[in-house]
């Protein structure tokens, strides 16, 4: 649901401001009513989650275009803009009753500003919920890519061990993942339905000759603090019961502590927020926390990651079971509409583009150059006369090979200012 | 849950045609060019209110874009009047008919 008045309030000043627009006489006020237009539509922008672009429409268009718009008024000379030269009988002596109009709903505006912006704090508002999302995590113990379908159709091939899908929209409604071992091996299927803005990792586990499957939620929302990381860690190794996981943290002084409780197989940690730094990770057994059952050394935390690390059980090629920590990272997902999504989507996604409107404003900078410098001068060009060394009737003559004849003694008219001898009854 | 456009849609329509009867209605160029200003911003709304009903940020770039290309237009075009302006002493869309067939 949209908040009503004020949607009604901001709507109304903006048609409101843009009549006034259309039907001043003077191209001031034009200008003026056309601010207020866009100061209301920065304000929808607002009331549709889109701040980053709302801030774009105050500054870039209620600030730097109307601003030129207005110098160029002023350089033209207002009086000499007026369409009607007797402002007394334009349509404007009509519409008197626009300007308290306009008054009272631009009061409304800033009411509403403030309503708007008091829900956006209160996060009364409701930001648009993405399609759900799924990856799918290879953690089998077979050393063999596998294949991900969504409701028969592929996704991906080819995930090797450790390593995990992209994440992939399913349909809100619920959708079957499968799984299949190498390109075209049994698929092993996975009902799941999860709702709207929500996210999931379907891990693919164990040692047999197809991989299990396990559903865990994730989230994918914005790390806070943002110098931070978030950890979750689950145990699926059938091998060793229980496992603990320890952290060394190499700094000024090194710290070996234990991240999170001993978790059972099939037990999932609590999520852990860590700062992002440099540290080595060890599963031990709770029992004999001396004996390293493996490492992983450097790991590095990236700001604001969504780390799930897997503790699975891999097949040597000589059919040993090893239980290893197999990290997958998946940054987290910045807030609808705000700066840090419009920016990273400008910077990835649309690159190219974002390329050639620089490259176009760079055109439109030189165009405006050029432009200003013809108009700078019109008159330079008329004062200057072609000099010519000879008389062209002589330059003609000598071409088509007549004698040259001297203007001194040539036949001519007579002046126009002397009318001829009786020419004048 | 999905935002409700249906209002936002129809104001863009409101403001879009309002620019349009300024282009036609209008002779001063400078007015035109405003509401062409108009029924930019008209078609920026439309824009977001489908990012935003879909969910999706593609949409927002666009406007962003779209903004990045009305700069650009608006400073050529401002001083194209400043140009014709200086040599015609009008801005008169109607007395600009030197090219016409």
């Amino acid at each position: 649901m949209i908040d009503l008045w004020p949607f009604i309030i901001v709507g109304a000043l903006a048609i409101a401001a843009a009549v006034m627009m259309l039907l001043s006489d003077n191209a001031i006020h034009s200008a003026l009513s056309l601010i207020l237009v866009m100061v209301c539509i920065a304000f929808m922008f607002l009331m549709l989650n889109a701040s980053f672009l709302a801030l774009i429409q105050i500054t870039v268009y209620a600030g730097a275009i109307m601003v030129l718009f207005l110098f160029v008024i002023m350089l033209l000379g207002n009086a000499k803009l007026r369409g009607n030269p007797k402002p007394d009988e334009g349509s404007a002596r009509h519409f008197r009753w626009f300007v308290p109009l306009v008054f009272a709903l631009s009061l409304g505006l800033l009411f509403s500003f403030g309503f708007v912006v008091i829900n956006a704090q209160t996060g009364a508002s409701t930001a648009p919920q993405p399609a759900p999302r799924v990856r799918v995590l290879n953690a089998w113990g077979e050393d063999m890519p596998v294949s991900v379908y969504v409701d028969a159709v592929l996704i991906t091939e080819g995930v090797a061990q450790g390593e995990s899908t992209a994440w992939f929209p399913i349909p809100e409604g619920g959708a079957q993942i499968s799984v299949a071992p190498g390109t075209d091996g049994e698929p092993v299927a996975l009902d799941m339905q999860i709702p709207a803005g929500e996210a999931a990792a379907v891990i693919a586990y164990g040692t047999g000759a197809l991989p299990e499957l396990r559903v865990v939620s994730q989230s994918t929302s914005t790390v806070f603090p943002s110098s931070q990381s978030r950890l979750q860690f689950i145990n699926l190794s059938e091998a060793r019961p229980t496992l603990q996981v320890l952290e060394q943290t190499r700094g000024f002084v090194n710290t070996l502590s234990a991240l999170v409780p001993a978790i059972a197989t099939g037990q999932l940690s609590e999520v852990v927020q860590h700062d992002a730094i440099t540290v080595d990770f060890a599963i031990v057994d709770p029992a004999r926390p001396d004996a390293v059952i493996y490492r992983i050394d450097n790991y590095r935390f990236a700001e604001n990651d969504t780390d799930l690390l897997v503790i699975m059980d891999a097949l040597s090629s000589d059919g040993a079971v090893r239980t290893v920590l197999a990290p997958f990272r998946a940054p987290a997902e910045a807030p609808y509409g705000t700066p840090q999504q419009v920016g990273y989507s400008l910077l990835t996604t649309f690159m190219l583009p974002f390329q050639v409107i620089g490259l176009l404003l760079l055109a439109s900078l030189i165009g405006v150059i050029v432009l200003a410098q013809r108009s700078a001068k019109p008159k330079a060009r008329p004062a200057q006369r072609r000099v010519v060394s000879r008389p062209l009737p002589s330059v003609i003559a000598a071409q088509v090979g007549q004698e040259v004849v001297t203007t001194a003694d040539a036949p001519r008219l007579p002046d126009a200012a002397e009318p001829a001898p009786g020419a004048g009854d | 849950m999905v935002t409700q456009i249906e209002p936002y849609v129809m104001l863009s329509i409101v403001l879009f045609v309002l620019g349009v009867m300024g282009v036609l209605l209008r002779r001063n160029a400078i007015l035109i060019f405003m509401s062409i200003e108009l029924m930019l911003n008209a078609a920026n709304l439309s824009l977001v209110a489908f990012a935003s009903y879909w969910g999706q940020t593609s949409g927002q770039i666009f406007v962003f874009f779209v903004i990045a290309v009305a700069a650009a237009e608006v400073a050529v075009g401002l001083a194209m009047i400043v140009a014709i302006f200086r040599t015609r002493q009008s801005i008169n869309v109607d007395d600009l008919h030197q090219m016409e067939g």
